[in-house]
């Protein structure tokens, strides 16, 4: 394996003085110590892979002694250490517990190894090379021709976003678009918000990928061509909004983009436009919910963007619903298992996570387990043995009367 | 069996040694691989990085009897650890050999709420053994550690400082413990050394050995279980801050003296202003903004009692002392203030909670960490300022990229054990990516460690303190014949010293 060059630019430089100055406190590895939040001690751990492991390396902890070895040559790639790097979910969890105790970003230093390993030509993993190549052939990693991309809107009257210059872009994402199990959310969600009078349009099947999961597994360059492709795109739409019903998306348009050029448009979540509409009286939740429910926090929305109470809000509308809250929540919240490429590569594994979930929401006796995110929603129902999964959008769609439940 | 001396350069003997171990823990709980070694090679002090050759993750007793024994058998140097988080070192692995992870034997194996004790395996942590306990109005005392630190080698190690002086430090709170022996067999101390006199002391048929284990790091053995006392949890709390605005000590001294003496206290530690701002604060800024308004001196209390009649009456006591002393008692307001800053992050140790706070200041914070006496406290910290400023003259802490400068060394101080007793932090940061800075930490903190000797201070655990490089080579020259008779003892309990050896710098057995 060549070493690499330690110019100014090599991402792991840019890391090094975190790698270097990594206390060793094993704060990364667990859920914050709130006051009457960390009764169960089954329920304390926030790094899936560490949990799963238990070695140092599978810890952010440990990945600033990879980093720190790579540095300073004393390691080499293998099997082990890229499977260590790569089966984090990038969920922020240890950022969310080391940040406010240290001024310390651990996960800045797994995003670095990652773009290291890339440029080293050691990642992305064989796992992960379907997802590019449908990258490549499709725009989008689920292997679905573009055209498929703007099926689920026919015969809904959605603007087109590309002539007919609506307020809105509803920028969709490919899971939902593309998932055929996700795609009856995706017209609920729409629904809601033709219901509300919201001003919006689609861009169909001319939508392009945002990039979020190359970024994730570390392949920066291709993913900031696909940014710029997007940014031209979306501001040439002139609209003043874009809002998208995917973690993913949403984390990467309103956190990222902006990195590379400060956008003309506001970025929403759909939770946070459905909760405001909810709040207005557009939208008006009439119908019971009946259901003892839990609401799973996706880390994309949640860690990496701090939106957490719109989707309770939004939950706490819902006449009959009773909402539970599961020890790990909100920042504490323990992954659903499928970020940054690990359901591609490690689909046991995703399961195992998601299954944990589901074994600390049945312990808080919960009966449904909500989220806003297509990958948790996909990753979660794959790994479910009974306990059911619900979109947020759903449950909200059936009760302003838009059907599903 | 023949014993094989082992060569940690011979691969040969590592594979052999792993195949074997494999048969005890599974071919999941081991390994050899560069990117699993290199995460126990390095912690938050100046101790040199070394790999282990193997690291292993036992799950009970019995799997650690069988891998020390397997040890044993090849000469190959075993160096455990419970949560791993250690800041001196005590879990580098100095000889490489095997890495023994402690961190799946982290069950609470029972709470005696009528005995007040629990009972634990070596990598309980604090955040989930005070949960636990409280279900039952008990609290283990955590003297200021992070959630994430271990009970049991917490206590048994010495981890920093207890809270108040009523509590002692840490093995005063132990019970019993387990230990398997470098030959693979189980001893057990206190009075659980004979079968079915658990808890009926702490003592154990004499001459008590548990004391031969205490800040031992492992030399003797390996810890797996744990009784230690807990407390009741006091039904109402009282947080008061008394003030001293002052740079002279000598009042600061005074006051702990009498607050040890009156024994009413359920924690108590001294401050100064820009450690109480960064406590405060998550971020330098903010720290650097608050810090003014903050008096120089601090003495945070908290009382604790039954009741509110208990708590008014310790108060009323409290004041009468902040009275007595010169003192000014820090408005509700203010106190109101700071606790809700720290607030979200306090609560095993309340104000001492938020001490993780402290690693934001250019990466890594070290201590020289020591007991002395009260009498000693204001002339050892003007000495280690002037240290300081020989060292750290040009430094700016208020630019969160340098290490602090002489004039804002701090003094961290709490009452111990007994009369005049005390535990003493002097502070200073460095940046182990910065390799100057770390150049000129060494130099101070060989510089104050000699101070602190000179000067009557002990180090209490041969190895050092938190974020302290090896005390030991400059205490243990000192100790003469009590190091001998510690490495005599060492040698006739592990005779090819395979438990963390060189650990705690003992003369000959352990060169």
């Amino acid at each position: 394996m060549s070493k690499f060059n330690r110019d100014p630019y090599d991402p792991l430089m840019q890391v090094q003085k975190w790698a270097y100055r990594c206390s060793k406190c094993s704060l990364c590895k667990y859920i914050h110590v709130y006051q009457g939040q960390y009764d169960d001690p089954r329920f304390v751990d926030i790094c899936p892979s560490g949990k799963r492991w238990r070695f140092e390396a599978y810890y952010a902890s440990g990945k600033q002694d990879i980093a720190r070895g790579l540095l300073t040559d004393q390691l080499e790639y293998t099997d082990t250490l890229l499977h260590a790097l790569y089966t984090c979910t990038e969920c922020g969890g240890c950022m969310s517990v080391c940040a406010p105790y240290s001024g310390k970003d651990p996960l800045k230093t797994i995003t670095a190894l990652r773009e290291r390993a890339v440029l080293d030509g050691v990642a992305p993993l064989p796992e992960h090379e379907p997802l590019f190549k449908s990258l490549e052939n499709f725009g989008n990693p689920w292997q679905a021709p573009k055209q498929k991309r703007a099926a689920w809107a026919k015969k809904m009257g959605i603007k087109d976003a590309l002539k007919d210059s609506p307020e809105v872009l509803f920028y969709t994402g490919c899971t939902y678009a593309l998932d055929s199990n996700l795609t009856d959310t995706l017209k609920l969600a729409a629904g809601l918000m033709q219901k509300a009078g919201v001003d919006f349009g689609i861009l169909g099947d001319k939508e392009l990928c945002c990039g979020s999961t190359v970024l994730r597994i570390g392949d920066r360059k291709t993913y900031e061509r696909m940014a710029r492709e997007n940014i031209e795109m979306l501001e040439s739409l002139g609209v003043k909004t874009v809002v998208t019903g995917c973690a993913g998306c949403y984390s990467v348009l309103g956190e990222e983009y902006p990195e590379i050029q400060k956008p003309s448009y506001k970025v929403v979540h759909l939770v946070e436009m459905l909760a405001g509409l909810v709040k207005e009286g557009a939208l008006e939740p009439k119908a019971e919910v009946a259901m003892k429910a839990t609401y799973h926090d996706p880390c994309h929305l949640g860690r990496y963007c701090g939106i957490y109470d719109a989707p309770r809000d939004i939950l706490a509308s819902l006449p009959g619903l009773e909402l539970v809250e599961m020890q790990r929540s909100r920042d504490n919240s323990w992954c659903c298992g499928a970020g940054a490429g690990v359901r591609t590569a490690f689909p046991e594994f995703a399961e195992w996570a998601a299954k944990e979930r589901f074994y600390e929401a049945s312990e808080h006796g919960a009966e449904v387990l909500v989220t806003a995110c297509p990958f948790c929603e996909q990753n979660l129902r794959g790994a479910s043995d009974g306990m059911e999964v619900k979109n947020i959008f759903e449950l909200l769609a059936s009760s302003v009367g838009l059907g599903g439940e | 069996m023949a014993v094989r001396s082992y060569d940690p350069t011979v691969q040969e003997t590592v594979e052999q040694v792993m195949g074997l171990l494999q048969e005890v823990v599974g071919e999941e709980w081991i390994s050899n691989d560069p990117a699993i070694l290199i995460g126990y090679s390095k912690d938050n002090s100046f101790e040199t990085a070394k790999k282990p050759h193997v690291v292993v993750l036992p799950e009970n007793t019995g799997q650690v009897q069988e891998i020390v024994r397997i040890a044993g058998r090849f000469g190959m140097a075993v160096t455990p650890a419970s949560t791993a988080i250690n800041c001196a070192g005590g879990c580098i692995p100095q000889r490489g050999g095997i890495l023994l992870d402690l961190r799946r034997m982290d069950r609470i194996l029972e709470i005696d709420a009528e005995n007040m004790t629990i009972t634990i395996e070596p990598a309980v942590r604090f955040g989930v053994a005070q949960n636990q306990l409280k279900r039952q109005g008990l609290y283990a005392v955590n003297p200021s550690g992070p959630h994430t630190a271990g009970v049991a080698t917490n206590h048994m190690d010495k981890g920093i400082g207890m809270p108040a002086n009523k509590y002692g430090v840490g093995p005063d709170h132990i019970v019993s413990m387990t230990f398997v022996m470098p030959d693979g067999e189980i001893v057990k101390t206190g009075s659980g050394a004979l079968p079915g006199a658990e808890k009926v002391c702490v003592e154990g048929p004499g001459p008590d050995m548990s004391g031969l284990f205490h800040s031992s790091m492992g030399i003797f053995g390996v810890m797996t279980e744990m009784t230690t006392q807990v407390y009741e949890w006091p039904k109402v709390e009282v947080l008061k801050v008394a003030t001293f605005e002052s740079e002279d000590l000598n009042p600061v001294t005074e006051f702990f003296y009498d607050i040890t003496r009156e024994d009413f206290v359920n924690e108590c530690s001294h401050l100064q202003d820009a450690y109480f701002s960064w406590f405060a604060t998550e971020d330098s800024e903010v720290a650097a903004s608050i810090v003014d308004y903050i008096p120089r001196n601090d003495a945070i209390v908290i009382l604790g009692g039954e009741n509110e009649e208990e708590a008014r009456l310790k108060e009323e006591q409290f004041l009468r002392l902040v009275e007595r002393n010169g003192y000014e008692l820090m408005d509700d307001g203010t106190v109101d203030m700071l606790s809700e800053m720290i607030g979200d992050i306090a609560y095993e140790c309340k104000v001492l909670q938020s001490t993780m706070r402290v690693t934001r200041f250019y990466g890594s914070f070290q201590v020289v960490w020591f007991n002395s006496s009260l009498d000693r406290v204001s002339d050892l910290h003007k000495k280690y300022q002037r240290l300081a400023d020989k060292h750290f003259r040009d430094n700016d802490w208020r630019n969160w990229d340098k290490p602090f400068p002489p004039t804002e060394v701090t003094v961290y101080t709490q009452p111990l054990e007994f009369g005049r007793s005390v535990m003493l932090e002097l502070d200073f940061f460095i940046s182990f990516d910065d390799s100057e800075s770390v150049k000129r930490g060494l130099a101070f903190g060989y510089d104050a460690i000699n101070m602190v000797l000179d000067d009557g201070g002990m180090f209490d655990r041969p190895y050092g303190g938190h974020g302290s490089f090896n005390f030991g080579t400059l205490q243990t020259p000192r100790l003469g014949t009590y190091a001998e008779l510690l490495a005599e003892l060492k040698r006739d309990i592990d005779p090819r010293n395979i438990m963390a050896p060189g650990r705690l710098n003992l003369p000959v057995s352990q060169t």
